[in-house]
């Protein structure tokens, strides 16, 4: 088994959204209903999680220069 | 829209939710979408659509854009999509529709099967044997930068140079270390991305790169590189061996993968797709 490697168990939403969104092949046309709606659903809600996450990134960011363990 | 026919008050007209493709017959693939839906095999000629059967009204535009507003719906409706697929991928080959591709009853599964079925068949075919797998690397910049200071010649020279200087030019020589840095810690990012997709590429048979990670020094925990690779199930062995020695050789930058996936990435446009020889 790899040593440095990180293998991800847990999926977020947002991994989900951006492995899924934009993906698989589209059938579109008259025999479908709602491929291209469910799209903008989900570039709507991936902005809304974008933005969450990143909120959340900023704001644990802001005591800036976090501690250098064991650097010099 | 709902449909109440005379004698079954609570009768909703339902649609076809189609998850895939596969010329395979997976089982124990339920619960679906909506709630929980049945998973059903509809068998076209040699290949299978993979369906559940779901009220049309939950997904007109209308319904949809309600959905909008619940997240944890919408988030329910991902997860059983993509675990349906998961799967049936562990018992055949499998092409992924769109997330959300429903249709107005089994004839138009079955004529869009006919229609793509040239289609589907050379992606079974490219696809049998072979599993998406996704790689995201962030960096530790702390890390990364006590890296650079301790190995740069440039950097070393400023901090010699700032040693006993004014205030005023030691604050324009902390203000050029911290330039050389930046450009510095975006060299390692570029180089270490470019070796590990150069070497990832050879031990897999496609890739496609996201675009979406941003170019130059990402922001503190986000990805600086992301590909999904298409790997074929005799190597996944030497890929995984091949990224824990890129792990290991950059102590600086993390590594994670996730998968097998689906085939996502490689069932559409072949533009975007990067086939390795």
């Amino acid at each position: 088994m790899p040593e440095h490697l990180v293998v991800e168990r847990e999926v977020t939403l947002l991994d989900l959204l951006d492995r899924i969104l934009d993906k698989g092949v589209i059938i579109s046309g008259d025999i479908t209903i709602s491929v291209a709606n469910v799209d903008l659903i989900y570039l709507g809600l991936r902005l809304l999680l974008t933005s969450v996450d990143n909120l959340e990134a900023i704001r644990t960011g802001i005591p800036a220069l976090p501690a250098t363990p064991g650097q010099a | 829209m709902p449909i109440t026919e005379p004698g079954s008050p609570g009768f909703e007209q339902h649609g076809y939710y189609v998850y895939g493709i596969t010329d395979g017959s997976p089982k124990g693939l339920a619960p679906g979408v909506g709630r929980g839906a049945p998973v059903e095999l509809l068998v076209v000629e040699d290949l299978v659509a993979i369906v559940s059967p779901v009220p049309l009204a939950a997904f007109t535009p209308e319904a949809l854009r309600a959905c909008q507003d619940d997240p944890a719906w919408i988030e329910a409706q991902v997860r059983a999509h993509q675990e349906v697929l998961a799967r049936a991928s562990c018992q055949a080959t499998v092409i992924p529709l769109r997330f959300g591709t429903v249709f107005h009853d089994a004839a138009g599964v079955r004529a869009m099967v006919i229609e793509h079925a040239p289609r589907f068949r050379e992606a079974l075919t490219r696809l049998a044997g072979r599993q998406e797998w996704g790689l995201k690397i962030s960096m530790d910049e702390a890390r990364l930068a006590a890296q650079i200071v301790a190995t740069c010649a440039r950097i070393q020279d400023l901090d010699a140079r700032q040693r006993g200087r004014s205030a005023g030019a030691a604050y324009l020589l902390a203000r050029q270390r911290e330039q050389i840095l930046r450009e510095e810690v975006a060299r390692a990012i570029e180089t270490c991305a470019r070796e590990a997709h150069a070497r990832l590429a050879a031990e897999s048979v496609a890739s496609v790169i996201d675009g979406a990670a941003p170019a130059g020094v990402p922001s503190e925990g986000q990805p600086v590189f992301k590909c999904a690779y298409l790997v074929d199930s005799s190597n996944l062995e030497a890929f995984l061996a091949t990224l824990d020695c890129l792990a290991s050789a950059y102590p600086a930058f993390s590594f994670t993968l996730s998968g097998p996936w689906p085939a996502y990435s490689f069932v559409n446009s072949p533009v975007e797709e990067h086939t390795h020889a």
